[in-house]
């Protein structure tokens, strides 16, 4: 086994706050939220809420959702046909959609993605879990966040209360619509700290009484290959000449997601891991790329961590993290993956 | 010490008053005096205003230059302060290698916890030519459920 050891470990300051929760829009102002019952303390998690992660492993559903967001400047609209049974969920696409053929399985803490074009199953860890229940752990330590609640819109023909978690200025970070029997989360919306909508989903249909063999949750198409996040670093790292290299899963990390991008003309593989409630991605790029670790640790503004360093002529660049100093504790962990598996 | 010092006055005082003293001051006082001739004062007068116009048209010359010189400046100087002023709301720089990475970290987290089971934008990959598709499915298929 090789052990990679960065050269250089740098002092970090990762304050652990609200990730992927970002600050909203002077636009709701304090006048309206005044009318709101708001909550005094983090702690007090409306009740609703607390209904909504707790039934999430009971609810059953099929439905259509629209999920938009926004990504490197651009806006994504696509549409998912949803079934869901407990902590079973299957996802299609419209045969309109770029999408059409793909089918996302998640059960028993296993996602199963679907491409019919390669035939190919990708497999990672499920993911629904993580929605909510990182939702109440973050809202626990952001100490000053505050939860309103209020009469919402009725969305696909049912009745919702409006749950908004609202930052200490009084800024919406997030939307929920919720229907108040199941819990069942109608509708999301997440916004940026200018107060921009960042992503959102709303569901356009739904039953609450769907018919559907449980064995739509079952996905092992015939022949396809199975591909896992460690087959795709392996994969990508032969193809376009990055180091094939990992985290280990000894630092309690989860390999989610593996992808390609461009940074500022940059290639980069990016690998998102799980740790907890935490999302962490490690940014490799194929060369030596000057990146100024205070500028990024300015420009992170506190929200999550970030530790950079070189190895064998490649940067490679943590951000995310739990707590301080972690982020280069877990950077030691990289690991160069032989072909059966990490060295 | 006082008593040599009064001493050296009074000896000075009486040679200024001697014979010798008394012969310079008469010739002195006999000598002719000459008033200074209306032309050469003419002359002195047209030298000193040339000289004065002189300076007050370099002076000139130079406010012509640098006044608007000034100006020119003052009125960039306030122009660029106010076409260039950093705006709290404008970024000023294009998005810097540090800047993207941490937007690309905040935008992918921020949509996985939105999508949850469904498609994130990590995932998202539009799908390529199906050698033999499936069946299609429309809504209908899926109400039925």
């Amino acid at each position: 086994m090789e052990r990679i050891r960065p050269r250089k470990l740098l002092k970090l300051n990762i304050v652990p706050v609200l990730v992927g929760f970002v600050l909203s829009s002077q636009s709701f102002g304090q006048s309206k939220l005044a009318m709101l019952h708001l909550q005094d303390s983090a702690s007090e998690f409306p009740a609703l809420l607390k209904l909504s992660v707790n039934n999430a492993n009971k609810q059953r559903y099929s439905g259509v959702r629209v999920v938009e967001y926004r990504q490197n400047g651009n806006s994504k609209r696509y549409e998912e046909w949803v079934s869901r049974s407990g902590r079973k969920s299957r996802v299609e696409f419209p045969s309109s959609s770029e999408f059409a053929g793909q089918v996302i399985v998640e059960d028993r803490g296993e996602r199963r993605h679907y491409f019919p074009d390669k035939n190919e199953v990708h497999i990672s860890p499920a993911r629904r879990e993580d929605a909510l229940d990182r939702l109440a752990g973050m809202a626990r330590r952001a100490g000053k966040t505050k939860f309103t609640e209020q009469p919402g819109e009725t969305i696909a023909g049912l009745k919702s209360i409006l749950i908004s978690l609202v930052d200490e200025r009084g800024s919406i970070m997030q939307k929920m619509f919720i229907e108040p029997k199941t819990g069942i989360v109608l509708r999301r919306e997440l916004f940026d700290r200018t107060g921009a909508p960042t992503g959102s989903f709303s569901f356009s249909k739904i039953n609450l009484s769907p018919q559907f063999d449980d064995r739509i949750f079952i996905l092992d198409p015939k022949g396809a290959r199975t591909i896992t996040p460690t087959d795709r670093i392996v994969e990508v790292a032969r193809k376009d000449g990055y180091i094939a290299a990992a985290l280990s899963g000894a630092s309690g990390l989860k390999l989610d997601a593996v992808r390609t991008s461009t940074l500022s003309g940059e290639d980069v593989l990016m690998e998102i891991y799980a740790a907890g409630r935490e999302r962490i991605t490690l940014f490799q790029f194929k060369h030596v790329v000057n990146v100024d670790s205070m500028k990024l640790k300015r420009t992170s503004s506190g929200e999550f961590g970030t530790h950079s360093w070189t190895y064998r002529g490649h940067t490679f660049v943590l951000v995310g993290g739990p707590n301080a100093g972690a982020l280069s504790k877990i950077a030691e962990s990289l690991t160069v993956i032989s072909k059966s598996g990490k060295d | 010490m006082k008593g040599h010092q009064s001493i050296n006055m009074n000896e000075l005082d009486k040679k200024l008053d001697g014979p010798s003293q008394q012969v310079i001051a008469r010739a002195v006082s006999a000598m002719p005096e000459e008033d200074l001739s209306m032309a050469w004062r003419s002359q002195l007068n047209s030298q000193i205003l040339a000289v004065a116009e002189a300076q007050v048209k370099r002076k000139r010359q130079l406010n012509i230059f640098w006044r608007p010189a000034f100006g020119l400046g003052l009125a960039g100087a306030i122009a660029a302060v106010v076409l260039f002023r950093p705006s709290a709301s404008t970024p000023v720089t294009a998005p810097s290698i540090e800047g993207a990475i941490v937007q690309h970290h905040r935008e992918y987290v921020g949509t996985y916890d939105l999508v949850s089971y469904g498609l994130s934008p990590i995932d998202a990959r539009a799908t390529g030519t199906v050698a033999s598709p499936s069946p299609e499915w429309n809504e209908s298929d899926l109400e039925s459920f």
